[in-house]
C-alpha cells in the first residue's frame, strides 16, 4: 500500500490538533475524492463480487492486438472483439478446442449443431439428408405420416423454427401421427384445451368432390403444448397467397405442408376419400377407382361424342374443387378411355389445345378395338395451365364415341 | 460511494484524550471494515485486473453497469454462462470505433448469426465443402451403370472425380466409386482389413435376375476406418421402412443411405447374370435403356411368348424370383410389344378382371409385315394387378417389360 499522509509532527515539536485534522482530511479526500487506485492496495486485495463494471468502456485483455469486452449502452451489445487485429477467437471445454471463429468470420464447429429449442436429437448434419416424410393412405377415412427415422414410429418435421420429432405407434392412438377425418383437431391453437389430436381444422368438414391440405403444426395449446406436432387437414392450399391465412391459423413458422388428398372422385362415389401413393417426388398417384368401368383416380370428363367437330371435354383450370386439381398441381397426368357401344367400328380422335384452341397435341382416328368392348386408352400430362382436353368421332363411324378422361395422378410443386 | 468522516473532537491547545483517538479510530475502521467503502472509492481507471482476487470465484458475477450484461462461473451444472439481458452478444473485430460483426446471438430469439461461413462437424466426417455448400449445391449423387459388371456414381463435389454423401451426422466421401457385383465388400463389417472396397454386402450371392439395392455405408473398418470414408454395398435388402433393423444390423445403425437400385440380369433366358443399363435422373425415376431384342421394349421382361393368346403377367413385388418389381416404386413403366400387328397393353385388376389402364400400339393393315408396335404405360405399383397384351387370334412374338420406374425411396 503507498496511501501516504503528510506528517508534520516530530518527538521534539508540540503535536497540533490541526496536524491531526490535517492526516484526517488528506485520507478523506483519498479515499472520498481522489479514489484509491491500484498502486494504493496490494495485488488480489479486491473480489469481483464487489466490482461493477462501467458501460461503454473497453476492458482489455493483452497489450499488442489485444482483446476486449465491452457493454455498448447505446445499443445494448454486450460486444467480445479483437482491437485493430483481427484474431481467432477460440472456445474450449476442457481445453479442448469446440468452435472457434477465424479471422474471416467464419464460425468452425468441431461436431454438430443441434437447435435447443427444439429436438436435440437431430443435429444439423441429419437435417441435411432430412426427406420431408409422405403421407400415406390407411383407410377412406384415416391418413398417417410416415416413419423417416431410424427409430420404429417416429417422424421427423423440420419446421421453419427448428425440427420436431414425434414418436407415436398408430396401431393404438390417432393423436400426432394419424389423422382420422372424422375428427376435429385440437392443439393448433394457443386457446385449444385437452389432448392434441389430428384432424380437421375446426369449421372446415369435407364436401364432395373436393381436395383437402394436410399440415403439420406444431401443438400450441392444451395437454401436449410445446414440442409436438398434429396433422391438420384444411381447405386453403398452400401456395403462397396463402401463407398469412395459414399463419393465422397455425402460427408463422408453425406449420409445413406434407401434402392433399381427394374427397370425391367424380362421377360415382363422391364422398369418400380416394386411394393414393404420395411419392417424395412430389407425385400423388390415385389407386382406387370410382365404380366398374372407371380407369384410376378422378373423373373429370363423361361425354359421349357424336359429332365430328371437336368437343371439349374438359378445361383444366386449377381449383380447389370439382373436375380440377388445385393451384398447387404443376401437372396434370391423367387417362382417356373411349367406349363404344358394342360394335367394333368406333374411332374418333382426341386432341389437346391451349385456352385458345391452339392445337398442342392430337392422336388421330383408331382402328377398331381388340377386346370384347373394350377400348382403347391415352396417356396425357398437361400443366395446370388451363389447357383443354377435346375429342370428336370418326368421319367414318358407324356409331358415338363415350369418352370419359380422369385425372390419374398429379405433380404436387408444394410437397 | 462510501463517505469517510471522521470524528475531530479535539480542542486546540488541549491534549487529546485517548477517547478522542480512539473515535477516530473506531470512525477508521468502521469504514474499511464495516463495508461502507465500495468501489467508487476507487479511482476510474486506477485500478489494475491484478489488484482484483483471481480467479474469480464460483458463482460471481462479473457485471456491468445496470447488470445488463454478466459473465459467470455457475458451479452447481456447471457452466460458464455469459449473458446480456438487453441486447445482442457479439464476437467482433473492432478498428477505432468500427465494430464489424464476425459471430453473434441475437437477443430477439436466440439465433446465432454467422457472418463468414459455418462449417460444423470438422472433427468428424469430411471437410471439403462447408455447410452453405451442403446447403445450396448439394444433392445425393445418382448412380451411373458403367459395365455388366459394375456401376459407378456421379461426382458431385466442387472438385472432379470426387462423389460425396452426406450420411445422417457426417459427410463422407465414397473412397472406391466403383462398385462390382462381382466382388464382396471391404470395410463395412466387422473384422474387415486392408482397403475398402465397394461391392457386395457380407454374404449376399451374385443370383440372376434379381435386384440389388445400392447402399453407401460408411467404412467402419480396415484402413480407411478414420470416419470420413463411404463405399457402395450392393445388398438383396430394400430401405423399406420394415426393414430398417435389418439394414441397421448389416451396416451399422444410422451408418447407410440408400442410394438406388439396379438390376443384374434381364430374365430373357440369355443375358441372366449382367447389369441391365440404365439412367437414374434426379426426380428419381429409373429408365432401363436397353432391351432383349432389337424393336421390343427396353428393359427386364417380365412375360414372353410367341403364340395366339393374349399375354399376361400378374405382378409380383418382391425380389424372390425374376420376374419381380422392386417395391421401392411407386410406378412403374411397362413396356409393351407385339410382333407386325397392332395390340392393346392392359393394366387389369385381377379380382374384377377389369382394365384400370389402357394404351394402344397403332398400326394400319395394310403395313402389318413391317410395323412392330412398342408402347409404354405408367401405372400405380399395386399388388392383385395384370399387365396384359391383347392381340386377337394370329400368332406372334409378344413381351412386357420393366421399363423404368419411380424410386419412391431416393
Amino acid at each position: 500500500m503507498s496511501v501516504t499522509l503528510t506528517k508534520n509532527y516530530g518527538d521534539l515539536t508540540l503535536l497540533f490538533v490541526s496536524d491531526i485534522h490535517g492526516m484526517w482530511t488528506e485520507l478523506e479526500t483519498k479515499v472520498n475524492t481522489t479514489g484509491l487506485d491500484s498502486t494504493d492496495v496490494a495485488s488480489g486485495w479486491a473480489t469481483w463480487a464487489m466490482v461493477t463494471l462501467e458501460k461503454d468502456t473497453d476492458y482489455t485483455m493483452g497489450l499488442t492486438s489485444s482483446g476486449i469486452v465491452r457493454f455498448y449502452s447505446t445499443d445494448n451489445t454486450f460486444v467480445f472483439a479483437h482491437d485493430t487485429n483481427a484474431k481467432i477467437t477460440y472456445f474450449k471445454i476442457n481445453g479442448t478446442e469446440v468452435a472457434q471463429v477465424d479471422t474471416s468470420a467464419n464460425f468452425k464447429v468441431k461436431k454438430d449443431v443441434f437447435f435447443y429449442n427444439r429436438s436435440t436429437v437431430y443435429g444439423l448434419s441429419y437435417l441435411i439428408g432430412y426427406e420431408k416424410p409422405v403421407l400415406v393412405y390407411l383407410t377412406s377415412t384415416t391418413i398417417q405420416v410416415e416413419q423417416n427415422t431410424n427409430t420404429a414410429h417416429r417422424t421427423l418435421i423440420v419446421f421453419p423454427s427448428g425440427p420436431i420429432a414425434v414418436t407415436e405407434d398408430i396401431s393404438a392412438t390417432h393423436k400426432f401421427r394419424k389423422l382420422v377425418t372424422s375428427a376435429t383437431a385440437n392443439g393448433y391453437s394457443t386457446s385449444h384445451t385437452g389432448a392434441a389430436d389430428s384432424g380437421m381444422k375446426s369449421g372446415v368438414t369435407l364436401t364432395a368432390n373436393t381436395w383437402y391440405f394436410v399440415y403439420a403444426v406444431i401443438v400450441r395449446g392444451g395437454d401436449d403444448v410445446g414440442n409436438n406436432y398434429i396433422m391438420v387437414a384444411d381447405s386453403v392450399n398452400p401456395t403462397p397467397g396463402n401463407w398469412s391465412t395459414l399463419d393465422t391459423s397455425y402460427g408463422s413458422g408453425g406449420w409445413v405442408y406434407l401434402g392433399m388428398f381427394r374427397y370425391g372422385h367424380g362421377g360415382a362415389q363422391t364422398t369418400t376419400m380416394v386411394p393414393f401413393i404420395q411419392d417424395h417426388q412430389g407425385w400423388l398417384t390415385f389407386t382406387g377407382r370410382a365404380a366398374s368401368g372407371n380407369f384410376f383416380g378422378i373423373r373429370v370428363a363423361s361425354t359421349t361424342i357424336s359429332s365430328t367437330s371437336y368437343t371439349t371435354l374438359e378445361t383444366f383450370t386449377a381449383a380447389n374443387s370439382g373436375d380440377a386439381a388445385p393451384a398447387n398441381v404443376s401437372i396434370i397426368k391423367g387417362t382417356i378411355r373411349p367406349v363404344g357401344d358394342g360394335d367394333s367400328d368406333f374411332h374418333g380422335a382426341i386432341r389437346i389445345t391451349d385456352g385458345s384452341d391452339v392445337t398442342l397435341w392430337e392422336l388421330p382416328s383408331f382402328g377398331s378395338n381388340l377386346s370384347d368392348n373394350e377400348a382403347h386408352g391415352w396417356e396425357f400430362k398437361l400443366p395446370n395451365v388451363g389447357l383443354k382436353l377435346k375429342g370428336r368421332r370418326g368421319v367414318n363411324a358407324s356409331e358415338d364415341w363415350d369418352v370419359t378422361a380422369y385425372i390419374s395422378a398429379v405433380l404436387d410443386e408444394w410437397v | 460511494m462510501g463517505t469517510l468522516a471522521v470524528t475531530r473532537a479535539l480542542v486546540s491547545n488541549t491534549n487529546p484524550t485517548e477517547a478522542q483517538f480512539d473515535t477516530m479510530r473506531t470512525d477508521l475502521l468502521n469504514f474499511f471494515n464495516a463495508a461502507s467503502m465500495n468501489q467508487n472509492n476507487i479511482a476510474t481507471g486506477g485500478m489494475t485486473y491484478a489488484s482484483l482476487a483471481s480467479p474469480v470465484a464460483n458463482n460471481v458475477t462479473i457485471k456491468w453497469t445496470s447488470s445488463h450484461a454478466t459473465i459467470q462461473y455457475v458451479s452447481a451444472d456447471p457452466k460458464l454462462k455469459i449473458q446480456n439481458t438487453q441486447g445482442d452478444i457479439i464476437w467482433a473485430h473492432r478498428t477505432g470505433s468500427t465494430i464489424t460483426e464476425f459471430l453473434s446471438l441475437r437477443s430477439s430469439d436466440g439465433a446465432i448469426e454467422v457472418w463468414g461461413q459455418m462449417t460444423i462437424n470438422e472433427s468428424v466426417g469430411n471437410q471439403t465443402v462447408g455447410l452453405q455448400w451442403l446447403l445450396s449445391r448439394y444433392r445425393k449423387p445418382r448412380l451411373l451403370y458403367s459395365t455388366d459388371d459394375i456401376i459407378t456414381v456421379e461426382s458431385n463435389g466442387p472438385n472432379s472425380d470426387e462423389s460425396l454423401i452426406m450420411m445422417r451426422d457426417r459427410l463422407c466421401k465414397i473412397v472406391d466409386t466403383t462398385c462390382s457385383l462381382a466382388v464382396d465388400a471391404n470395410g463395412e463389417t466387422s473384422g474387415d482389413t486392408g482397403a475398402a472396397v465397394s461391392g457386395r454386402a457380407a454374404a449376399i450371392a451374385r443370383t440372376a435376375n434379381r435386384w440389388y439395392y445400392i447402399y453407401a455405408v460408411r467404412v467402419q473398418y480396415g484402413d480407411d476406418n478414420g470416419g470420413t470414408y463411404a463405399i457402395l454395398v450392393a445388398h438383396t435388402t430394400s430401405p423399406e421402412t420394415s426393414n430398417i433393423a435389418t439394414l441397421n444390423t448389416a451396416f451399422g445403425t444410422g451408418e447407410w443411405v440408400y442410394m438406388g437400385v439396379i438390376r443384374n440380369g434381364y430374365n430373357d433366358g440369355v443375358n441372366t447374370n449382367i447389369i441391365v443399363p440404365f439412367v437414374y435422373d434426379e426426380c428419381g425415376y429409373l429408365r432401363f435403356t436397353q432391351g432383349t431384342s432389337a424393336g421390343q421394349p427396353a428393359g427386364v421382361t417380365m412375360a414372353t411368348a410367341t403364340d395366339t393368346s393374349n399375354l399376361s403377367y400378374d405382378l409380383v413385388i418382391g425380389n424372390a424370383a425374376a420376374a419381380t418389381i422392386p417395391p421401392v416404386a411407386t410406378r412403374v413403366i411397362f413396356g409393351g410389344h407385339r410382333e407386325s400387328h397392332g395390340f392393346e397393353l392392359h393394366y387389369r385388376e385381377i379380382a374384377s378382371l377389369e382394365n384400370h389402364f389402357i394404351t394402344s400400339g397403332c398400326y394400319h393393315v395394310t403395313e402389318l409385315s413391317t410395323l412392330a408396335p412398342v408402347v409404354y404405360m405408367e401405372v400405380p405399383l399395386l399388388s392383385g394387378y395384370r399387365v396384359v397384351v391383347v392381340i386377337g387370334n394370329v400368332s406372334t412374338t409378344k413381351r412386357i417389360t420393366v421399363f423404368g420406374l419411380l424410386d419412391h425411396y431416393l
